[in-house]
């Protein structure tokens, strides 16, 4: 069940809801997709 | 850190408010300091200068040219903890959503932040703020659920996950330019 959470499936998942998401809430997906690109960092 | 198990329940839940808080203080000070400096600009400048700092990042991030983006390069130290099982990585989250605090293994965030910096409204800047910090959020997240090594998984995806970030992340701020001009 936790295989869900596999970045590869939060990344397309996210890069779907930005498609959808840039009409009408585009700033949260600038802060979002900047946010979850540092995933690296701890 | 993020296996222990002090990070499952309400201490994980903490960390996450923290990430949130931290992203839209430094939304906050951004459009602060940006509503000074932006103030002789006009739009076509001010977006002129984002556009400039996402080809610095992008010809960085390709390796055409080596830049070295301020960045706090440092580990979050863990004496951060010592406020207690919720105030320590509720600080521990602030600080890691300011996105200054510790490195940062991408180069969107300053491309970002100079949009926000330069041309987002305050509620633009908050929406970007908490975005930020939702983002940070998703990947606590996904780390503490996933039963494999998160961050291994992370990095042997790498080459698919950052152009495709990348993708969205340009889309988003297209989309931002259209309601800022």
């Amino acid at each position: 069940m936790g295989k869900r959470w596999h970045p590869v499936w939060l990344g397309v998942g996210l890069a779907v809801a930005a498609v959808v998401g840039v009409l009408w809430v585009p700033w949260v997906f600038v802060g979002v997709t900047a946010g979850f690109a540092t995933s690296g960092s701890t | 850190m993020l296996s222990s198990p002090v990070w499952r329940g309400s201490p994980a839940f903490a960390f996450r408010v923290g990430l949130l808080v931290g992203g839209v203080v430094t939304a906050l000070v951004l459009v602060v300091v940006g509503s000074l400096a932006r103030a002789p600009l006009p739009w076509w400048v001010r977006w002129g200068l984002v556009w400039a700092v996402l080809v610095l990042v992008a010809v960085n991030e390709l390796g055409l040219v080596a830049i070295r983006f301020p960045e706090n390069r440092r580990l979050v130290p863990e004496g951060v903890f010592r406020l207690g099982r919720h105030l320590g990585p509720l600080q521990f989250g602030i600080e890691m959503g300011t996105g200054a605090r510790t490195y940062l293994p991408s180069g969107l965030p300053y491309i970002a932040a100079t949009a926000v910096l330069f041309t987002a409204s305050l509620p633009q800047a908050l929406l970007a703020g908490v975005g930020f910090g939702l983002g940070r959020a998703l990947m606590t997240t996904a780390s503490l659920n996933h039963p494999d090594d998160w961050h291994a998984l992370w990095s042997r995806h790498t080459s698919f996950l950052t152009p495709l970030l990348s993708g969205a992340f340009l889309l988003s701020l297209l989309g931002a330019l259209l309601t800022t001009t």
